[in-house]
Order: structure tokens, then sequence, then C-alpha cells
């Protein structure tokens, strides 16, 4: 079930929300997160009801690890082979839903071309709940959160605003708030600031991302079946889909967020405005947040450390030991971000390019640090710099978005003008290219000058950690909501456009695909 | 980590008075996004291409085309695949020593709701009309797609809502649908629609005379051939168990007439037609190997005498173009056959009780 779809929005939130807060009420707690399980489980059936016994046994089971890795603090080694044991499996499952049947099918085409085909129906979400069930051993390994009890972690595991595309949440940021019952008194309010930030999501979702999609698609759509874009029409798509995907993704998030406050919970950012960021490294602070957190924690940083002693130990020298040590670790860590997206040599090559762009501002930095503390960077540099990002993460999109490596290198053909300037072919200088140039500066002004979703909520605590990120990076206008009449109207507005444009456009989210 | 501050921020009366009025301002924008003014021509012209395309010349039709319409075919594509309209036309002239004009207005797919809605329109502009022979089809509880889109408003939400699992989904395209077709009304050139009956184009997909049975091309360039002769092993291949369709859970659960949104249809058109003087009949178009005891014969009959196609017709592969779809054979088995079988409905010109 998505969010943005007729039945969540006038059948199961209602009921669900209904539910939850009469179970508050008048019911043990337990029954509260029992429903909630119960729900979670509904809610990730209706779009795959084969697999709610993966979702389960894999959560029994990493729990059942978590308890024993928990209990077995005074034996390191045994702790470290239970924690193996869980992360090897839970890897082991991911790689062989997502990936082994394109690696088998590979193989299979490669050497005995006509052979029979594997078909592998990858478990919706697995990444995302896989990703934090590893987070969660680890932690617990850590002494960063402890099992608190099978219906927790299984409410923690299954809460349903965050199940099918994140915020890949952390067991220590949710679990707390799961156990407490939602304070009486607080519903409406909680129901109300979580609706505002819905209705701003939705908005964000079948308003500005499907309306992008109205351009980017055909482009993509087009040159995946053999067509080659002109310059212009190559530039226009790539520029509509990273628009397309920032809003739609964005609006995701927004939704996940809000509903989730509806219940009392507060869900960590996963998006602040990254168009605005200064650097690539930035951005990826910024983007899908806590994939690059986990990916930061549980990759980066475990390879980082003891190879950057290694180098150390090898006397690698300055250059040497930052290659070893960060830059090294750095490109593989945004090649797994890439890969993790799915079994396809175009997200191989999104991560790769990522990483290289990564590296480079690595570089640059490394370089450049100590004379730009001594004279700090001009607002027309940052500007630059704002500039620079964005064009290399758009060029990253391209692979992102194409059916296959040919269809990129072919866009990309088209962005250097291999294809001529694409007028005489496309719908340039037409209706269409006129209201396809406007969606992007439309699209790219929203991201610049206004707050972001979070920020228009700054009054409301909209996110965990709010405390740390509500002071960063203010938009060019800004405003923020307020209990009011007038604020109502407009959300009231915001909500009906983005009700309404439910039917235009796609029930999918783009990052259900991961 | 942090959690919602402790802090209310707002008494509950007031967040319970702030959040009502919110969604009230929405549904009412919805509402009147519903109530736009709009010009029903560019209502069937939302499938510009594709296997709905076929409603915008049942509308020009039905509202532009002054020949009248004495006999009316509506259905799926398998009566728009069995029933030449040109000639059942002269079949039937010749027959009852009249002009007896006849329209097939099939679109493709099944859904009895979209039959009603063209049933309405002919209503409306018809009169003349002495008898609609109406597709009769296996249990398939499904809205036709098109239906949102053509239906008004009001036949929208007046669908039965019990066991109708499309109603939620079609009510609420309704918003959007009313809000897009109202610009579009206004700027009509701005979408490539036509505010007036476009006669040209209209002749060009074959005017009065446009024979339904006849081969054509699919978007995608595939034809649709009724012509040439099929593999038999192509068509069981194709054919995949028949036209049955298990009842829902939901019906099962309940022990509900699981059909009750299609007969409640089939019911609401025969009385209507009955009320306005125009006779209808059900008519069954054969499958590819199936006989008809998927078809819900007592309750059909309660609302209009029912036509089966005689064992003959569809007795052999050599008919059908597809498991669902007659080719020339069939298509002139059904010509030979259907004026005989319509006559005893078509006798005296003067309307009993009428």
């Amino acid at each position: 079930m998505a969010f943005n779809s007729v039945s969540f929005l006038l059948l199961f939130l209602p009921v669900v929300l209904a539910g939850y807060y009469f179970c508050a009420r008048f019911l043990p707690n337990s029954f509260r997160l029992l429903f909630l399980i119960v729900v979670g489980l509904a809610f990730y059936g209706r779009a795959q009801i084969s697999y709610i016994p993966l979702l389960l046994g894999s959560a029994v089971f990493n729990y059942a690890l978590a308890v024993g890795i928990a209990r077995t603090r005074g034996s390191k080694r045994l702790q470290s082979a239970l924690v193996w044991i869980g992360v090897t499996a839970d890897i082991g499952l991911l790689l062989y839903f997502k990936y082994y049947g394109a690696i088998f099918n590979s193989l299979t085409d490669a050497f005995r071309p006509g052979g029979d085909l594997l078909q592998i129906v990858t478990p919706l979400a697995i990444s995302f709940y896989t990703f934090q069930q590893v987070a969660f051993l680890l932690d617990v390994a850590r002494e960063r959160t402890q099992p608190t009890g099978v219906i927790r972690y299984l409410a923690f595991v299954s809460f349903f605003p965050q199940l099918l595309s994140g915020p890949i949440s952390l067991h220590q940021e949710i679990d707390p708030q799961l156990a407490q019952k939602p304070p009486r008194g607080r519903a409406l309010e909680n129901i109300l600031i979580g609706l505002v930030i819905f209705a701003i999501g939705l908005f964000k979702k079948t308003v500005l991302a499907d309306t992008a999609a109205l351009w980017a698609d055909p482009l993509f759509d087009g040159v995946a079946t053999g067509g080659s874009p002109g310059f212009f029409p190559a530039w226009a798509g790539a520029i509509t889909y990273t628009l397309q995907l920032y809003f739609d993704f964005s609006g995701y998030c927004d939704m996940a967020i809000g509903v989730a406050r509806m219940f009392g919970i507060l869900l960590p950012l996963n998006f602040f405005s990254p168009f605005r960021s200064r650097s690539i490294a930035e951005l990826w602070q910024r983007w899908h947040m806590t994939l690059g957190r986990w990916v930061r924690v549980y990759i980066f940083q475990p390879m980082a450390v003891p190879l950057a002693r290694f180098a150390a130990a090898r006397g690698l020298g300055k250059w040497g030991g930052h290659s070893v040590g960060v830059l090294f670790p750095l490109f593989v860590s945004m090649l797994i971000i890439g890969t993790w997206h799915g079994p396809n040599w175009t997200y191989v090559l999104f991560g790769a390019m990522h990483g290289s762009f990564m590296v480079i501002n690595e570089i640059y930095n490394f370089k450049t640090r100590k004379a730009r503390r001594k004279k700090p960077d001009t607002q027309a540099m940052l500007g630059f710099y704002t500039f620079l990002t964005v064009f290399a993460f758009i060029l990253a999109e391209v692979p992102f978005r194409s059916a296959d490596v040919p269809t990129a290198l072919r866009i990309f053909g088209g962005m250097i003008g291999l294809n001529g300037t694409g007028f005489g072919v496309g719908p340039w200088l037409t209706q269409d290219g006129a209201i396809n140039i406007a969606v992007i500066v439309i699209g790219f002004l929203i991201a610049y000058l206004l707050p972001n979703t979070q920020q228009i909520m700054t009054r409301f605590t909209p996110a965990l950690e709010w405390e740390k990120w509500g002071k960063i990076d203010p938009a060019r206008l800004t405003f923020a909501f307020r209990f009011s009449w007038p604020w109502l109207f407009g959300v009231a507005v915001t909500l009906w456009l983005g009700f309404v444009f439910i039917s235009r456009g796609t029930p999918k989210f783009i990052y259900f695909n991961f | 980590m942090d959690a919602i501050p402790a802090e209310q921020l707002l008494p509950p009366r007031r967040a319970g008075v702030m959040l009502l009025a919110l969604l009230a301002l929405a549904a009412v924008l919805c509402a009147a996004s519903v109530a736009l003014p709009h010009n029903p021509y560019i209502r069937f012209q939302q499938f510009a291409s594709g296997d709905f395309s076929r409603v915008r010349w049942v509308y020009e039709r039905i509202h532009f085309d002054p020949t009248p319409i004495d006999v009316a075919v509506i259905g799926s594509s398998r009566t728009e695949a069995a029933i030449s309209a040109p000639k059942l036309e002269m079949a039937l002239s010749a027959q009852l020593g009249r002009p007896v004009h006849v329209a097939n207005l099939a679109v493709p797919l099944e859904g009895r709701d979209t039959h009603y809605v063209i049933a309405q329109e002919l209503m409306r502009a018809h009169p003349e009309t002495r008898l609609v022979l109406l597709s009769l089809v296996e249990p398939i509880r499904r809205s036709h797609p098109a239906f949102r889109n053509i239906a008004d408003a009001r036949t929208v939400l007046t669908q039965p809502m019990w066991l109708n699992y499309y109603w939620l989904d079609n009510a609420a395209f309704l918003p959007y649908r009313n809000l897009s077709l109202f610009f579009q009304s206004r700027f009509p050139a701005l979408f490539g629609m036509d505010a007036q009956f476009n006669a040209p184009r209209y002749a060009q997909q074959g005017g009065t005379a446009f024979d339904t049975t006849k081969s054509f091309r699919l978007d995608n360039g595939a034809l649709v051939d009724r012509e040439s002769l099929k593999d038999e092993a192509v068509l069981d291949r194709d054919w995949g168990g028949g036209a049955r369709s298990a009842p829902s859970r939901l019906a099962q659960l309940t022990g509900a007439d699981d059909n009750i949104v299609e007969n409640g249809l089939t019911a609401a058109l025969a009385q209507q037609l009955h009320a306005r003087c125009t006779g209808l009949v059900l008519v069954h178009m054969p499958i590819y190997r199936a006989d008809n005891s998927a078809i819900d014969i007592a309750t059909n009959e309660r609302a209009a005498p029912i036509l089966l196609t005689p064992p003959s017709i569809g007795d052999s592969w050599q008919d059908f173009s597809d498991p669902g779809h007659l080719r020339r054979s069939g298509i002139d088995k059904v010509t030979d056959w259907l004026p005989g079988a319509l006559t005893p409905y078509l006798g005296p010109l003067e309307r009993k009780g009428c």
C-alpha cells in the first residue's frame, strides 16, 4: 500500500489511527504494540502478502540473536561469533533475493545461452529492514541499545510509516518512543501536525514529482527503445528526472515522517534540502540521510579505521595514508550505496560516479583546507560549489534512471552534443518544451528559495535531532507554520491538490524499487 | 534521543476543531472540483488512442450523427467483433421491409457500468431507438476502465457501493477528472481537444457506416486480424481455461450475490428502457471451447429476454480469431442468425402501451 493511494488515505489511515488511540486509551500497552504489528503486516501484505513470513522470520531471528549478543557481553569471542552469524545471514538473505537471480542469469546467459533463467521475486523493503536489523545487532554488540522484548522489536521493524522505503531508523531512536503510551490529550495535536507534514509531502509527490515525470519518462523510455536524444532534450530529460526524483523522495520522506507523527512518533530526518549543499559530501549528508548514516557508521568507519592504521603502520605518508585510509573506503562506500539500489550495471555506474565525485571533493578539501581556512570562500565561490554539486548529481542520475548502460551512454552522448541540438526532432520551442522549461525553473526555485518541510514545521519538532538540524542552512525565504486559520486554509489547499493529483500520477514511489 | 516535547501546544478541543476544519475544507474543495462544469464531448475524448478511443466515435454517433438508431448494440469487444452493424442493418431492413438503422456502440473490455453510461447517452439523444442489444457475459465483477472517464459525476457517485470494489477509486478520481475537464473545456486547443463536433475526423473513423467487425491495427502496430484463419494450436494455447471467475472472498464470507453491481445495472437499464418503450435483449457471444454454463441465466432472464447463440456458431475453432473473439466465418454466422432472432422484438411498428 502506498501513502499516495486513495485506499490508504480514506480507509487505512483513519481506521488505524482510531484503532491505535483506542488501544492506547483503553487497553494494556502490549495491545497497542500488537495492534501496530498487525496493521504493519497488513500494510506490507497489501503489496506483497507472500513475504510476510520472511519479514517476521527475519525479525524473530535477529531478535533472538540480539538477546544472545546482549547475554554474552562477558565473552567477546562468542559475542563476535553471534554478530557475524546474524550479519552474514541478513546480508546473505539480501544478496540472495536481490542479486543471486541476476548474477545467475547473467552467467547462464554468458555460458549457456538459452538455458533456464531464475525468477526470484525480490521481497518488498528487504533492503530497508535488513539494514535496520544489521544496525540493531551491531548496536547491541556496541551497547548502544539492547533488546527490550520481542513485541516491541516486532513493532519497531514492522512500524509501517518507515517499513517500505525508510527512513532507516535505529532501534535506539524508535524503541523508546514506541514503548511509551502516547500522552493523553496530545493525539489530535499530533494528528494535526502529522497531517500538515503529510499534506506537504503528498503535494510534492503528486503535483511536483509526477508533473516532472510527464517530461522525464518519455525521454528515458524513448532512448531505452533505441532513440538518440539531441543536446537540449538530453539535458532537459536529465534535469527533469533529477527534479522528479528530488520531489518524489522528498515527498515520500515527508509523508513517512507525517504519518509517524500522527502516532506520536518522531522519525529521523532523511532529506534536508540537498540541492543547497556546497559539496557532494554535504549533499550525501542531506539526501537519503539515514542510508548515508548507515553506510558511514557500519561500512565506511569499520573499513577506514583499520585501513588508516595499516597505512600508518606501513608509513605510507600523508597522501598515501589519506588514499588508503579515506579515499579508498569512501569510493567503496559509494559503490555499495549504488549497488544497494539493485543488480544493474547502471547502479554500479551511479555508485562509481558518486564515488569519484566524493574522492575528487575529498582531494580538493585535503589540498585546500588550510588555504580556505585563512581566506574563506566568497559568496560567488560558494554559489559555484552548489552549482557544481548539483551538476555532478544530475550527471549521476542519468545511469540511475536509465534502463541499461547503453541507454545511459546514448543520453550522455546527447548531452555532449553527439546527436545535434535536438531542435528538429524534439518538442523543443513548442508548447511542451516551454512547459518543460517552466517545470525545471519552478522546481529549482522551490528547492533553493523555499524552506523545506521540516523548516516550515520548525515550531513543532518535526523530526529527531531537530535541535541540531533546525539551525542549519535557513532558506532564502523563511516562513513557519503556526496554528492559525490562514495557515490552515493554505494546508487545506495543499492537501486538496495533493489528493486530487493522486489520480493523475503513478501510485509508486521511485524508492519502492529498492 | 529526543522525542516530542512534553509541553502541550494546543488544547485538545482546539486541535480537534482545527483538524476537522482542515479536513472539511479539503473535502469542500474536492466537492467544488467535482461540481465544475465541462463539455461532455471533451469527456469522451480523453482516450486519444488505444482500446477506448472508440468511445469518442460512440459519442459522436449518438449525439452528432443525425442518422437514427433503431437498434443499438452495446457491449464489449466480443459483441463489437461479432456483430456487423451495416450487415445487420441490411438484413433487418430486407426482412422487415422498412429501413432499420443499426449502430454497434460496443467498446473493448467488459464492464456493465460503461454499458450503462452508453445506454444513458443513447436514451438521452435517441427516443426513436426500438431495441437495445446488450451483451451478456460471464460474471466478471469489474468496473470498466473507461467508466470513470466517460460517466458523469452523478452516475459515478450513485453506483451501488455494496460489494463494488471500484466505487471508492472511481469516486476519488472525480475531483481530478472534473478539474482537468474544466480546464480542457475552457482551453480546448491547448489540450488538443475539439469543443465542437469534428465531422471530418468522424468520417475518417468510418462515420455512420463504421463496421466494428473489420480488422484493425493497435497503437503498437499489431494487426487484429478478423479475416485470416488462425492456428488451432495457438487458440488452444491462448484459451487459458475459459471465462469463469471465482467468487470474491467478501462474497464468500457474506454469502452475498457477488454480481450484485452488474445485475443491478442490468435490471436498472431494463426498467429505464421499458419505461420509454425501448426493448432490451441480452445477447451472448461464444467463447472458444466454452459452454454457457458460467452465465447466470436465471438472474439475467428476470431483467430481459436472453439470446444465446446457437451451437453452430463458435462450434469450430475456425470461427475464432482469438479465444474471445469471432473471425469472419463466425461473424457471418452471427449475421445470418441474428436478424431472424431479433424479428420478434422488432415486429409491429406500434409500440404496445406506448
